[in-house]
Order: C-alpha cells, then structure tokens, then sequence
C-alpha cells in the first residue's frame, strides 16, 4: 500500500464520509435506529478505511509515516474524524460530527490535489511523537473555540437588534467547554514537547504568550458565565473580543514584531 | 488569635478612624480630597460600615443621594473593588519597577523559594480554615476576586504578548519607547506588576481551592483537581524558576572530556564529563530548482514542491522535463570536471541532468552541485534567463555520540540528539547547536545541559489540570438551575 493507491482510498472514506454527512443532517427523531446505526457505520468504515491505509502506509516506509506534510494531513483526518465521533457519543452532536468530517474530506481533497506539495524535508525539531497530538488537538480546539465566537456575535446581534433567545450562548457553552478542554490538553502537550525539545516547557515565546491569553480569555468567559449567566450582553463581547486574540495566536503572531524568531514561526525560512 | 480578637483589633483601629466623614467614592461631589484616603481606610477597615454612615439597602439609607449604589469597599465586596485593588497593584508594580528596578522574582533560590511556597499555602491554608467568615477570606473566594484578577492577570500577559521581551531571543528592543522600558514593559516576567498581579491570581486559586476541599464533597472532585493543579503549575513553575539551570557546553571530537558549562554569569563544574566521539548531520536529498539568473531568485511554482534529486528522477519544472542521468549525494571533481562519488573530506552532492524543453530540439545537459566547504558549486545554463540549481541540503537529524562520565566513574556511551535528550544525574542533556560555517562537517558540537529540580512538581499540576481538562470534556457544562430560574428581565423579554 503505497502513495499511489491513495485516491481510490481517498474516494473511499471520502464517498463514506461524505454519505454520514448526509446521514447526520437529516433531520431525524430518536426512534429513527436504522437511519442512526447505518450514519455510525458508514463514519466508522471511513475511518477504518483510512486507518488501514496508515498502517499499511507504515509497514511499507518501515518508520511512522509522521514526516512529511502530506503524510501529518492524514492524521489528522484520522484524529479529526475519531475525536469527533467520539464527542457524537458523548454529547449526539450530530452537526459537530458533520463539521469534523467536513474538515476531514478537505484535508483528503488537499492531500489528493497536490500529492506533491507535501515538503519531503521536517526539520529535526518537529520530528517528534508529540508534533501530530500537539498540532492537531491546537487545530480542533481553535476550530471549536472560533466556532463558539460566532455564536457569540449572534448572540451580540440578537441583543441589539433583536430578541436574545437564552439557548444561544448555551450553544456556545458546550462548543467553550469540549474546545477549552482541547486547548488545555494542547497547550500541555506543547510544554511537554518544548521541555523534550527545547529544554524548558514554558519560555515565553510570542506563540505561547498568546495562546494563553487565548486561554485566559475563555477561562473568564466560562467564570462569568458559570457565576452570572443573566449578563449575557457582557458575556457576547467577551468570546466576539476573544476571537481576536485567537486569531492573534493562530497567525497574526506572524506578523508580529514581538513575535520574530519565534520557534513558531516558519516563514523565512526558505 | 483568633478570628474574634483579630476582628476586634481592626474594628478598634476602624473606630479610630470614624471621625473622618466618609461617603462613597461614586458619590465624588465635594470629598474629592478624600477619595484616596476613603479606600485606604476601608480597605484597613475592611470595609465595614462606620459610625453615621447608613448600610446600603437599609431603611436608613436615604433614598434620594446616590448613597444608593453601594459604597466602595463597603462588604460584601463587587467587582469594583476588585478592579481598584487589580489597578492599584499593577500601578505600584509599574511605578516600583520604574524607581527602584526589577522585582528579582527568579532570585530567590533554593531554599528560600521552599520557605516562600510553604508559608503561602500555610497561610491560605489555615486563614480559609480558621477564619472562613472573616470578610477578606469570603471574599478571595467570590468570583468578583476571581474574574477581576484573572482579567488583571490577561492584561499583564497582553503587555508581555504586544512588547519584546529581554529575556527571551525574540523581537527587535530598537522599536520599544523608552517609558515602556522603564515601566518595564520588556521584562515582564521580572516585574513588580507581575509579580503583584501573580499572587493576587494565585491567593484567589489557593482560597478558592481550600473553600471547596473543605468540607469535603465527591461531586466537587472536578474542580479540587483543576483549581489545585493550575496553582501548583503556576506556582511551582514561578517559585522554580531562580532553581533552574541551563547551561551550555561545547565538545570537540577528538578533544578533552569535558567537565565545565556555562550560563551568561559563569562557568560550573558539573558531575557529569563529557567526551565527543562524533558529531553527525543526516541531510535530506538535495532539491533541484531553476533560478533567474537576472533577479537572482528562486522560481517557484505555487502548489508544488521542488523536486529532490536521485538517479533516475523524472520531474517538471517551468516548462522543462528534468531527467537525473546521474546522482551522487557524497562526489569530488576529478580533473576533466567530472563528479566522482567519494567519501573524502568535504565532499558535495552532485548531479548530471538532462533537461529538455518543449519549444526546442536540444537538450541542455550536465552537472549540477551545491557545492561544500571545499567544491564550488555549479549550475547549469538552461536559457537566456534561467539556470538549473542543486540547493544546499537541508539537515534532518543533528546528533552527537557522546560517552558520559559519571563523577562515581561510570560511564555510558549515549547519543544526544534533537527532541531526544539524555538524562543523568538529575541534568537533561540536548543537542544545542553545531558549527554552522562547517556544515556536515561540523567537528564540534554545543549541548545544553538543563536541571530543573521544580520539574516534577509542575508535571504534577500540569496533570491534574489535564484529568480536569478531561473531566470538563466528559461532563460539560451541566445547566445550572440558577439559569433555569431566572426569568431575567434584562433579557428583554416582556
């Protein structure tokens, strides 16, 4: 099983995918067991499918197929597809299921059309077991927190211009609580990797300093909102404002000219 | 002592005060002068209502003065107070920094930082359960305390995010204004501000934390675990910061067993020599490219990687099909200017390539090389415009064989390398850096060896926090009835 096989595999969990997609967003009432069991199979094929080609992937390189860009690209439809079937366990959000599969197939079309824009060269400081959990659990808890600040300025709109409904900032409670659990499992994982890589876990770096204010700023949405719920207005700008320093953190640090030399940032390089 | 006569002792020392005519901060008409002094006095007075001045919400109180909105720093004390205590904590930090310099927080060693750890916990330990109605305990543990030192504290760390730090190799200090530099905006980790607005945060966590544990609820478990953890990663990692050591060695092969590393201060001696046996780049395959030869820039096509060269590689590039006749990642000149693969003493990649183009019937053919320290490099003419590259490798592994020995006389042969380090003796060995001028051929290497006794204390926490961070995806925002409840007219329903 090698990188030429790829696009019928990609076609495959891409088809199954696509089709649980589907699945999950139509509407359907909790008596509707044949239409639930076939949604969870078709998602769990797709992701069979696709782990099976990562294992033969390995067998065939002899080395975990960690390295090149394409190569990540795959985890992470792997990760994005299992960490979102999980949470459809937990907490049967089905469109949260069809986000991340969503996400998942766009990861497989890049992989599909560009099979040569994977880099074949990593530098030696990424080349490590913690790049793939520490980069994509970074990438889903970004995607849940931003998701929950556009619920945030719904909810702002709703308060100014219309009728604030309370089940709009619940919305965004669950989406803060799984993504401020990811962001602090991915922060942690960052510093273990740094102290394995860089000697020391925390040393400030701009990517770092943001990505904690990042989390500060939803650790005080969740204080707020735990003790004040009613003060909703305030609670709206809160996550609207904190998706700025999100986006600071994902890629405005890039420009930043606090944040040059960051070991975090790649431009340049070339 | 205990609560009772303590509260007395402040109530004595409040009535002292209760000559002065005190009134509300808000209610500024007329006691300008006073204001400073009215938050100095209540906040030593801990608030409590004094002699004349009516509590708010009391049938008192008149109605009609703005008396109304509560006094600042009357109990139970609101955000208000919370972000007059935050401010005036950040500006004496400021000011301190700028008169009198740095707080010298990552000064205190070993055992001081011990003492520091222990009588801070001792002290929130025993204040939250001795004195757990005394009104400055209560209200450490309110979520005013909480919010209003946690947006103190993202202040603080927003300061740090937008200005170059000095401690750290990041950003260009030219750019910085000099009042920010006084006030100590580029060292923010040494700061009195920070230093302040840590431990408001942290006496808010460790009361918080000790409010819940005791008494002791199963259904609190969630929250002893996460509160406690971040206190301790935080505290452990500030407190620890004087104990750690990062210091760097240079090796040379064939050299001496070294026993000494250094930090920018000074030169220690370790336990641990070390002996360079060899130091190793492992390169990726060279990648091909075209250059305009006028502008001197690589052409790069977008959505595509450049090709890395191997005998038999077939590639496109701009309108020209590559072929690789010939490669040879170790090669020298012979005479004729040939490359001939060799291992000897810097030797370059090397490739022979033919290149054919659509619009024309020759092919253009022959070597290309990067180059080394010893072989120049070549390219290969393809048109008026345009040249065909080899490009410099990139590294994809430094390590350095190394034997270590012990200051018992042990010794062990290990390698060190990048995200691999070697443990002894309670140091971290890593690969730190290498002669880049020498490239491959780098004969020295830099190792950093790091010992940070805190270390596991902070994984410790960092632990905890995470089992919190799995537990908070596990159950969620549980609704809370108080929500259920309120029917809140704010909410712009009729």
């Amino acid at each position: 099983m090698i990188w030429l096989n790829f696009p019928i595999i990609a076609l495959l969990a891409g088809l199954l995918w696509t089709t649980g997609i589907v699945l999950n967003l139509v509407p359907r009432n909790d008596g509707a067991r044949a239409l639930r069991l076939s949604a969870d199979a078709v998602v769990l094929l797709g992701i069979g499918v696709l782990g099976s080609f990562i294992v033969a992937l390995w067998l065939h390189l002899e080395r975990p197929p960690l390295r090149t860009m394409g190569e990540t690209r795959l985890w992470y439809s792997l990760f994005l597809t299992t960490i979102g079937f999980l949470t459809y366990l937990r907490w049967r959000y089905r469109w949260f299921l069809a986000l991340s599969l969503g996400m998942a197939i766009i990861f497989l079309v890049v992989n599909y059309l560009n099979p040569d824009t994977y880099d074949k060269t990593l530098m030696p400081a990424l080349q490590s077991p913690w790049f793939i959990p520490h980069v994509s659990i970074m990438l889903l808890s970004y995607a849940l927190v931003a998701a929950s600040s556009i619920v945030g300025a719904k909810a702002l709109y709703q308060t100014y211009f219309g009728q604030y409904e309370a089940d709009t900032l619940k919305l965004a409670d669950n989406l803060v609580y799984i993504g401020f659990a990811f962001l602090t499992i991915g922060v942690s994982f960052g510093a273990l990797w740094a102290k394995e890589a860089w000697g020391h876990y925390w040393t400030w770096d701009p990517k770092e300093t943001w990505a904690l204010l990042t989390w500060i700023s939803y650790l005080s949405y969740i204080h707020f909102r735990w003790f004040q719920p009613e003060k909703h207005r305030l609670q709206a700008w809160i996550l609207f404002l904190a998706f700025f320093i999100l986006l600071m953190a994902w890629f405005g640090i890039n420009y930043l000219p606090s944040a040059q030399s960051s070991v975090h940032v790649y431009s340049g390089n070339m | 002592m205990t609560a009772k006569a303590l509260r007395g002792i402040l109530l004595r020392w409040a009535k002292a005060f209760s000559g002065l005519k005190l009134c509300c901060i808000r209610c500024s008409a007329g006691h300008a002068d006073r204001q400073l002094w009215l938050i100095f006095v209540d906040f030593f007075t801990l608030g409590r209502p004094t002699v004349g001045v009516p509590q708010p919400g009391s049938p008192l109180e008149p109605q009609t003065t703005e008396l109304k909105t509560r006094r600042l720093f009357a109990q139970p004390w609101k955000y208000g107070e919370g972000f007059v205590l935050a401010g005036l904590l950040t500006t004496i930090g400021f000011s301190l920094e700028a008169f009198w310099g740095p707080s010298g927080l990552s000064q205190i060693a070993f055992p001081h930082n011990i003492y520091v750890g222990i009588f801070f916990l001792f002290f929130v330990g025993s204040a939250s359960l001795m004195f757990r109605k005394h009104p400055l305990v209560r209200w450490f543990g309110t979520v005013h305390a909480a919010l209003t030192s946690i947006a103190n504290f993202t202040f603080l760390v927003f300061v740090m995010a937008m200005f170059p730090q000095e401690n750290t190799a990041f950003g260009d200090m030219g750019t910085v204004a000099p009042f920010f530099k006084a006030i100590g905006a580029t060292r923010m980790t040494e700061n009195w501000a920070f230093l302040f607005g840590l431990l408001y945060f942290m006496l808010c966590l460790a009361f918080v934390a000790f409010k819940r544990t005791v008494p002791f609820k199963a259904k609190n478990i969630g929250f002893i675990i996460t509160h406690f953890g971040l206190l301790i990663t935080f505290f452990a990692s500030a407190l620890g910061s004087a104990d750690l050591k990062r210091l760097i060695m240079e090796v040379e092969e064939g050299g001496q067993i070294n026993w000494h590393a250094h930090d920018m201060q000074m030169v220690y001696e370790l336990p641990i020599g070390v002996e360079l046996i060899d130091f190793k780049v492992d390169e990726f395959l060279p990648k091909i490219s075209i250059v305009d030869v006028h502008a001197m820039k690589l052409v790069l096509q977008e959505g595509s990687a450049l090709p890395m060269a191997k005998t038999g590689l077939k590639a496109e590039l701009l309108d020209w099909q590559l072929e690789v006749v010939e490669f040879h990642p170790e090669a020298k000149r012979d005479s004729l200017g040939n490359f001939v693969p060799t291992d000897e003493y810097g030797n370059a990649p090397a490739a022979y390539v033919r290149a054919y183009h659509a619009g024309r019937a020759d092919a253009r053919e022959g070597w290309i090389s990067c180059g080394s320290i010893q072989e120049d490099p070549q390219a290969l003419r393809l048109d008026f415009d345009h040249s065909l590259l080899l490009l410099t490798p990139e590294p994809e592994k430094f390590s350095s064989e190394v034997v270590l020995y012990g200051f018992d006389g042990s010794s062990t042969r290990e390698t060190v390398e990048v995200n691999w380090p070697v443990e002894l003796f309670g140091w971290k060995i890593y690969q730190l850096s290498y002669d880049a001028d020498m490239g491959k051929w780098s004969r020295s290497s830099v190792l950093e060896f790091v010992r940070d006794p805190w270390q596991p204390v902070v994984y410790f926490g960092l632990f905890l926090v995470l089992a919190g961070a799995i537990e908070m995806f596990w159950l969620g925002q549980r609704i809370r009835p108080k929500e259920e409840q309120e029917a809140d007219p704010a909410d712009g329903k009729p």
